[in-house]
């Protein structure tokens, strides 16, 4: 040990209090950065030297910076997170069916419906009406138009899906990219506890968390600090490797009906492996296109696009039929002339989006309201019409009124879920929050002690060199 | 529990969401009157309530049209009471012209009866809205076309044809219209019969009522020999035998057709009683929705004043976050 050895260990003490301070002010600096962890510096004593059979110490080193993150708490932050996200898209989604549908208003499409039942009773009472049979077309007009802007925005809402889809992936595989990057500047580290990459991995964690948003993902973790990442199983991130996701469609020539399906290529690039999240923003995007909106879905779960289509195509063959039976005030003689309310605009069956007035329908005194020729005060055919409204066998052994209702009840109780759902999965990411920050994140208290801590440290050491310079000059002038 | 910083900021904003989020709708509820404010709140009532303005509605719709119908009905029996009223007084003057005390003019009678003739064809063509009340299913101008082309376009017209030995007029009445009956649903189950049918006001082939009539008319207006009455010329035994016959024969006709407007009136009132219990109905429907569907605007407004309070509390303790912190006292 040298004369200069208190001056050595002034020094090691303004250097780690110096550090202290550093990684201090970080702390408070990130105090509100997203997905940043509290990081502490690790001093410990420095090796001591032997002097008169005693061991003397040389004064403290910087062993390590260490942070608070917790793998147990990022993964479940991860899952909650791709559940949330999943109900928070379909609570939207309701959300926009809700106001396309006009509910809960009484100005909904099964009000409209009604409306034109009554209709038709009104011209039961006075079938020779022109008054009333125009009232008539214009409510059947008003309906039609509802129905069609129905179909039309629901069509809308299909169409963003699929846009939404697209961007979803798009961000998916800009957040896989970046995982792959911090990956790679991670595995260049120099300290195997990767205590030297720790910025890296808060930001690693951050995509891997935006990730987990978009869909269900895993994470493991190799010894070289490196992060593999699965989405519904199928590895999307190995290491310094991503794949890219790829939105996929795919058309059945049968049925024609078309699917989305999220995919990657295998190793060699000769054919796509589904990956198809189960939660998260794209698996709420897939199934609001592959099922919720699409009108030719086979799936057998409940689409309200083609419980639509149904309900329209169905109003429509109920009254048509009828109405090909009955005769119009000018129709004196001969077999009824068949004409029809409803026809479709595109010579496919009828459905929401296509429906639309009958041409027959132009002339409100050709309605066929009778059930004889030249009988102009005969109303068979409007009563029969009419009576549609209490047939128990309308539509799945339902009345119009009680398909209508039951459809809306399904839609709103998928509502009430996805709401119900969404709550309590918002919970559960506020309560792992919460604990995951109480571990993480910056007390500025805690800080504010440790700064005055350090700073303290930090005048002593200096004093310490001042004091050991007063010491030297002592001696060195003790040789004058 | 060690408390970071961004725990309380976190916690703030989640209750600010959820507080402003409650007002809103509370908001709406306070405004609108009603409890549902999205159809994720409620999926069970909002189909009962559904069900139930289907129904309301359904019912008070059934209830105008059937107002309407009877309406309708009244007019009916007014213009059948008018018909039977003229038939009485055709009866009451051919009881007349028998009487021996009578020394009027027996053609004078025959004329006054040839014009209430006439009053019952207006009355029998009466219309209600434009609408012939008692010629079948052709209740408009358009569906009624004579045989001739001088007829009218009316469903009971008096004509004159040829004269023959048993009419010396000529006059009958034609009938125009059909036999079928007007139907409307009264309710969501069944069915009534508006119309009063002309086969059964005005007998077989809806003009069978009118014959003795006109029987009476020719006797009073010619003699047997077919040649026109003159003045005081009186009727002889088989005239006035006839006359009494055929003013029998309208007795009973007044009788029939008396009948036939009463039972018109009992479907009438069958058709008010319907309307009757529709709208006890539809207070007890309202009564339901109102359950199902109307806000508690006491809870609501409650509500609201509790709200309005943890917002102005959040608000003021969101401000004092991190207000003191050991940074302001170094």
């Amino acid at each position: 040990m040298s004369t200069f050895s208190t001056l050595e260990i002034g020094k090691r003490a303004l250097q780690a209090s110096n550090f202290a301070l550093d990684v201090t002010s970080n702390n408070v600096a990130n105090a509100t950065t997203e997905g940043y962890s509290r990081r502490v510096a690790q001093q410990s004593q420095s090796n001591p030297f032997n002097k008169y059979g005693y061991q003397l110490g040389t004064g403290v080193d910087i062993d390590s910076m260490r942070s608070f993150r917790q793998e147990y708490l990022d993964r479940e932050v991860r899952k909650a997170n791709a559940n949330l996200a999943s109900y928070e898209a379909d609570v939207n989604f309701y959300s926009n069916v809700e106001t396309i549908l006009q509910e809960p208003t009484d100005n909904n499409l099964g009000q409209l419906f009604n409306d034109l039942l009554t209709a038709f009773d009104d011209l039961a009472l006075q079938p020779e009406s022109i008054g009333l049979r125009e009232n008539l077309i214009t409510n059947t007009q008003t309906f039609v138009e509802r129905l069609n802007n129905a179909s039309s925005d629901l069509q809308a809402m299909r169409a963003q899906a699929n846009t939404d889809l697209t961007n979803e992936i798009h961000e998916a595989n800009e957040y896989i990219s970046q995982i792959v990057n911090y990956n790679k500047a991670i595995s260049i580290s120099k300290d195997k506890s990767h205590n030297d990459s720790l910025t890296f991995m808060d930001k690693r964690e951050v995509a891997i968390e935006a990730l987990s948003k978009l869909g269900n993902i895993t994470v493991t973790y190799e010894d070289t600090g490196l992060a593999n990442v699965f989405m519904n199983g199928i590895n999307v991130v190995t290491g310094a490797t991503g794949q890219t996701l790829k939105v996929v469609e795919s058309n059945n020539q049968e049925t024609g009906e078309s699917n989305l399906s999220v995919v990657v290529y295998n190793e060699k690039k000769d054919y796509t492996v589904p990956v198809n999240p189960t939660s998260g923003k794209i698996a709420a995007s897939q199934k609001q296109y592959n099922i919720l909106l699409d009108p030719v879905d086979t799936s057998g779960a409940f689409s309200i696009m083609k419980t639509l289509d149904t309900y329209a195509n169905t109003i429509a063959d109920k009254i048509n039929s009828i109405f090909a039976t009955g005769y119009g005030i000018n129709d004196t003689a001969g077999d009824p002339p068949g004409r029809v309310m409803f026809v479709s605009n595109t010579g496919e069956p009828i459905t929401a989006g296509n429906i639309r007035v009958s041409d027959d329908m132009k002339n409100a005194a050709d309605m066929p309201l009778s059930g004889t020729a030249n009988t102009p005060g005969n109303s068979d055919v409007a009563r029969a019409i009419s009576r549609i409204m209490q047939d128990g066998f309308f539509l799945n052994g339902q009345t119009p009124s009680e398909f209508y209702s039951n459809f809306i009840g399904h839609i709103s109780n998928d509502a009430q879920a996805a709401v119900a759902a969404k709550k309590s999965s918002q919970l559960v990411v506020e309560s792992l929050n919460s604990t995951r920050d109480s571990v993480m994140g910056v007390n500025m208290d805690e800080e504010a002690i440790n700064l005055i801590k350090y700073q303290k440290n930090l005048e002593a050491a200096a004093k310490i060199i001042a004091i050991n310079s007063q010491v030297l000059s002592t001696i060195v002038n003790l040789g004058k | 529990m060690r408390i970071s910083s961004k725990m309380g900021y976190g916690a703030f904003t989640n209750n600010l969401s959820r507080l402003t989020e409650a007002q809103y709708f509370d908001t709406l509820r306070q405004s609108t009157g009603k409890d549902i404010q999205s159809i994720a709140e409620a999926p069970t009532r909002l189909m009962d309530v559904k069900k139930i303005i289907n129904q309301k509605t359904m019912k008070e719709n059934f209830i105008e049209r059937n107002s309407y119908a009877t309406s309708e009905m009244r007019a009916a029996e007014d213009a059948a009471s008018a018909i039977s009223e003229a038939m009485q007084q055709i009866k009451d003057l051919s009881v007349q012209s028998l009487n021996v005390a009578y020394d009027g003019n027996v053609a004078s009678v025959g004329t006054f009866i040839k014009g209430i003739l006439t009053d019952m064809i207006r009355n029998a063509n009466a219309d209600f809205n434009g609408k012939y009340m008692f010629a079948g299913t052709k209740t408009t101008p358009n569906s009624i076309q004579g045989d001739y082309p001088d007829m009218n376009n009316m469903p009971f017209e008096l004509v004159e044809g040829e004269a023959t030995a048993d009419n010396p007029s000529g006059l009958s009445v034609v009938f125009k219209g059909n036999t079928d009956d007007r139907t409307i649903n009264k309710d969501g189950h069944s069915t009534e019969v508006i119309s009063m049918n002309p086969a059964e006001l005005f007998g077989p082939g809806a003009t069978s009522f009118f014959d003795p009539i006109i029987k009476v008319y020719n006797i009073l207006q010619y003699t047997s020999e077919g040649v026109p009455r003159d003045s005081y010329d009186t009727m002889n035994t088989e005239e006035k035998y006839a006359i009494g016959q055929e003013q029998s024969v309208v007795a009973y006709n007044i009788d029939y057709l008396n009948k036939t407007t009463a039972n018109l009136s009992a479907r009438r009132l069958r058709i008010e009683t319907v309307n009757d219990q529709m709208t006890e109905e539809i207070t007890r429907l309202n009564e339901i929705k109102s359950l199902n569907e109307d806000a508690d605007m006491s809870k609501v407004l409650s509500r609201l004043a509790q709200e309005n309070t943890s917002l102005q509390y959040t608000l003021s303790a969101g401000a004092k976050i991190q207000e003191f912190s050991l940074f302001k006292f170094i």
